[in-house]
């Protein structure tokens, strides 16, 4: 069956079709949902929460651009929404920063530290750097998306950096004095 | 070691092929929720529709009757007026086409019940062309009868045989009577008198000749009970007439013409069925007979008399009708058994009752527009919880207020059970979103914002905070005093409603069922914090639609104080179906009101 008939099906409610649907799509949108999300739990309720909306906003999808890309961002939009409920009182320094380039010396960084240090990272920076590195959004963008200004962004997007370049480092010489 | 890297370009390259599969119990879970939201979702249309339908169906039921019976109505308005006009015109109006056979038939002499009134029996050539049938019909039948009185009173002479053949026939015609009716009031009254008392020998007459001898066995006291319902069933009528002549011609008068023509075709029926067992029982003594037939038909003259006087060319018409009516019952009515026609009689008589009081209570009652004041305390709040305001409110608690409708209502009554109604309303509403906590203040602070709620000016930030948010632990000790506050959202409308309301029970306190729309039109639009009883002016929802609908359902209970006056109560159920222009935050208000007042009819 075509993505494009499965999509028809799921449109008429079909449990089977969706199943599919889920069975496709769920590996690659868990993914994204690691990267939004502080931990393994939240990501589950958010792959949850995104495909009951997938399956109830799909009459809505009208075949305007990728359907991947379609739902990748209802996952983002649901990530964000417990974002906004969840940490109004998270009180961050909104002091802005240069923009810099921020490199570290690596040799092999193993992909679920990685995962682990950007669930660790304050809610704001993981979802700006989530948003600007790994799926491409511009500041505006997600000054919009956070309700926040672009500067915001900007030294949010800075002060990740500077902690999963610490963090890194930190593995990296950890790894040196226990080889 | 390795070499210098851009840290978006290690995370990028690592995350680029990352795949997870998540737990089969995700599945599950989202399997469970969309049954869930299938079952809410049906549940929600129900009312939707149950309002719909039930308005669609009225609205089908309002328009049946408002066509059907307002036609027919009419008709028959547009019938009798004609009559009128042409037995009041025509009288000596002739019309040569119709080619009636032309019989003249001499008055017997003999008789000694008919000695002042001479005149012949000619043919008459009234043409009325809507009346041409029955006046046939009512000529055969005198006719009939005249000769059927001649037969007997002669103890059936040669010319009975002719008689009865002319009788079965109907090509005789009899003259002048339509003419005498009108313009000849007194002969025509003895004239009919006779004719009558004719008619009922001549039943006899014509039972015997048809050998109906069956039905011989009944009592005396059958027979009485017959006449004297005869005789209730006259003074009703009498009743009834006087009734009518006090009303104008109208619908009222064409439906109780009818009532009239079939009681009196039932008073005929009555009267050959009870002259029959005379007859029968009497056969040698004829002049006894005849007493009790004269008296019979002296009830019926004088009906006919007053019906003469006041509205001579209606009750002629009326006349007609029993006249055609008889002879052909003449033929049918006698092969029923008394019984039948006894029980046939109460029946109808008492329908007759039922119409009298019901035609009289109507004339009283119906007026069919009603203006209504009303007010009401109105409850607002959500069927399903939600937040219009935030969805991280969406799980506190909501308190409905008890705010105030008044408007005017109108009304127009389709017909006595149906009445079509709308107006304009006031509506206030308001409910309280609790446990919250509000910092309003006016400096810059860049955070989330409540997106559907536009602020005040003056107030350029606002953070409102669930309790909810936050298990208890998290909540530090500093702020658990903040919870304290609550969210109030103030709704002004002005309502204009389409209801239907059907009458179920007429008694004393009359209980109609309401059903039908609203449309509100949005006038006031806040929303307040109240903390420790402080209220504060916070700004306007941005997401509330200038035009909504909601479909009503509900009782009424009107109880009548004076004439024209009503008490009205009535309870209402009002589903509101477009509040929010988005996101509803799944908020689903509803209005409960109770709205009384008092109503006039005019």
């Amino acid at each position: 069956m075509s993505l494009e008939q499965l999509i028809i099906k799921c449109k008429k409610n079909n449990r089977k079709a969706q199943g599919e649907l889920y069975g496709l799509f769920a590996s690659k949108l868990f993914t994204l949902c690691l990267k939004y999300s502080k931990n393994y739990a939240e990501s589950e309720d958010n792959l949850q929460d995104a495909f009951l909306t997938i399956f109830s906003k799909i009459k809505q999808y009208k075949g305007n651009g990728s359907f991947e890309g379609w739902m990748k961002r209802i996952v983002i939009n649901t990530a964000l929404q417990r974002y906004r409920k969840a940490s109004v009182l998270d009180v961050i320094k909104d002091d802005v920063l240069e923009e810099e380039v921020i490199e570290v010396e690596v040799n092999q960084v193993p992909l679920e530290f990685l995962l682990a240090i950007i669930q660790q990272l304050p809610e704001k920076y993981r979802l700006v750097f989530n948003l600007y590195v790994l799926d491409g959004f511009s500041h505006k963008e997600i000054a919009e998306m956070l309700n926040v200004s672009v500067g915001t962004s900007k030294s949010n997007l800075s002060r990740a950096r500077g902690i999963l370049k610490e963090k890194i480092e930190e593995n990296e010489f950890k790894n040196k004095k226990t080889p | 070691m390795g070499d210098k890297k851009n840290i978006d370009r290690l995370f990028q390259e690592q995350f680029k092929n990352f795949e997870v599969t998540p737990d089969n119990a995700v599945w599950e879970n989202i399997q469970s929720r969309l049954d869930e939201e299938n079952q809410r979702n049906k549940k929600v249309p129900f009312w939707i529709k149950m309002g719909g339908v039930a308005a669609s169906l009225l609205l089908l039921v309002v328009i049946g009757i408002s066509l059907y019976p307002k036609d027919s109505i009419k008709n028959e308005i547009v019938d009798v007026s004609e009559n009128e006009n042409s037995t009041i015109k025509n009288v000596s109006n002739t019309k040569k086409s119709e080619s009636v056979p032309e019989i003249i038939v001499d008055r017997n002499t003999n008789d000694p019940l008919m000695n002042s009134n001479t005149n012949d029996l000619k043919n008459d050539p009234l043409g009325n062309e809507s009346n041409t049938i029955r006046n046939k019909q009512l000529r055969n039948t005198v006719v009939i009868d005249s000769k059927a009185v001649n037969s007997d009173r002669e103890n059936m002479r040669d010319n009975l045989k002719f008689n009865e053949a002319t009788s079965l026939e109907n090509d005789i015609m009899v003259a002048g009577n339509n003419t005498n009716l009108i313009l000849k009031e007194s002969s025509f009254n003895k004239n009919l008198n006779e004719l009558e008392g004719f008619e009922v020998v001549h039943n006899s007459t014509l039972l015997k000749q048809k050998n109906m001898l069956s039905r011989l066995g009944v009592s005396d006291e059958i027979e009485k009970k017959g006449i004297d319902e005869l005789a209730d069933k006259t003074s009703l009528e009498k009743k009834n007439i006087q009734f009518s002549l006090t009303n104008s011609i109208g619908e009222e008068l064409t439906k109780k013409n009818k009532d009239e023509i079939e009681s009196i075709n039932n008073d005929k029926r009555s009267s050959v069925a009870s002259n029959d067992v005379i007859n029968k029982e009497n056969i040698s003594d004829n002049n006894i007979n005849n007493v009790s037939d004269i008296e019979l038909v002296e009830n019926e003259s004088n009906n006919i008399n007053s019906e003469n006087i006041t509205s001579p060319s209606l009750e002629v018409d009326v006349e007609k009708n029993n006249l055609k009516k008889e002879s052909d019952d003449e033929e049918k009515p006698v092969e029923k058994s008394i019984e039948e026609v006894i029980a046939e009689l109460q029946n109808e008589d008492d329908e007759k009752k039922e119409n009298l009081e019901e035609d009289s209570e109507e004339d009283v009652a119906f007026n069919k527009w009603r203006i209504a004041p009303n007010i009401a305390p109105v409850y607002y709040n959500s069927l399903s919880g939600g937040s219009p305001i935030d969805s991280q409110l969406a799980a506190n608690k909501k308190k409905g207020q008890l705010t105030t409708s008044y408007g005017l209502g109108v009304g127009y009554m389709v017909n006595k059970r149906l009445t079509i109604r709308t107006g304009l309303n006031k509506v206030e509403l308001g409910y309280d979103t609790q446990d919250v906590a509000v910092n309003a203040s006016l400096e810059t602070v860049d955070g989330p914002r409540m997106k559907n709620i536009n602020l005040a000016p003056g107030i350029t930030s606002l953070n409102v905070v669930s309790s909810n948010s936050f298990s208890v632990s998290q909540i530090p000790s500093s702020f658990s005093s903040l919870f304290n506050s609550s969210l109030n959202q103030r709704l002004g409308y002005l309502e204009v409603p389409l209801e239907l309301s059907y009458k179920v029970s007429d008694k004393n306190m009359k209980i109609d069922v309401i059903a039908g729309v609203s449309t509100f039109v949005l006038n006031k639009n806040e929303i307040y914090t109240e903390t420790n009883g402080k209220t504060t002016f916070i700004g306007e929802a941005n997401n509330l639609n200038k035009m909504s609908y909601s479909t009503n359902i509900g009782l009424g209970f009107n109880y009548k104080i004076t004439k024209g006056f009503n008490f009205n109560f009535e309870p209402m159920f009002k589903y509101q179906l477009n509040t929010f222009s988005n996101d509803s935050g799944g908020f689903k208000p509803y209005i409960l009101g109770v709205y009384s007042g008092i109503s006039y009819k005019f």
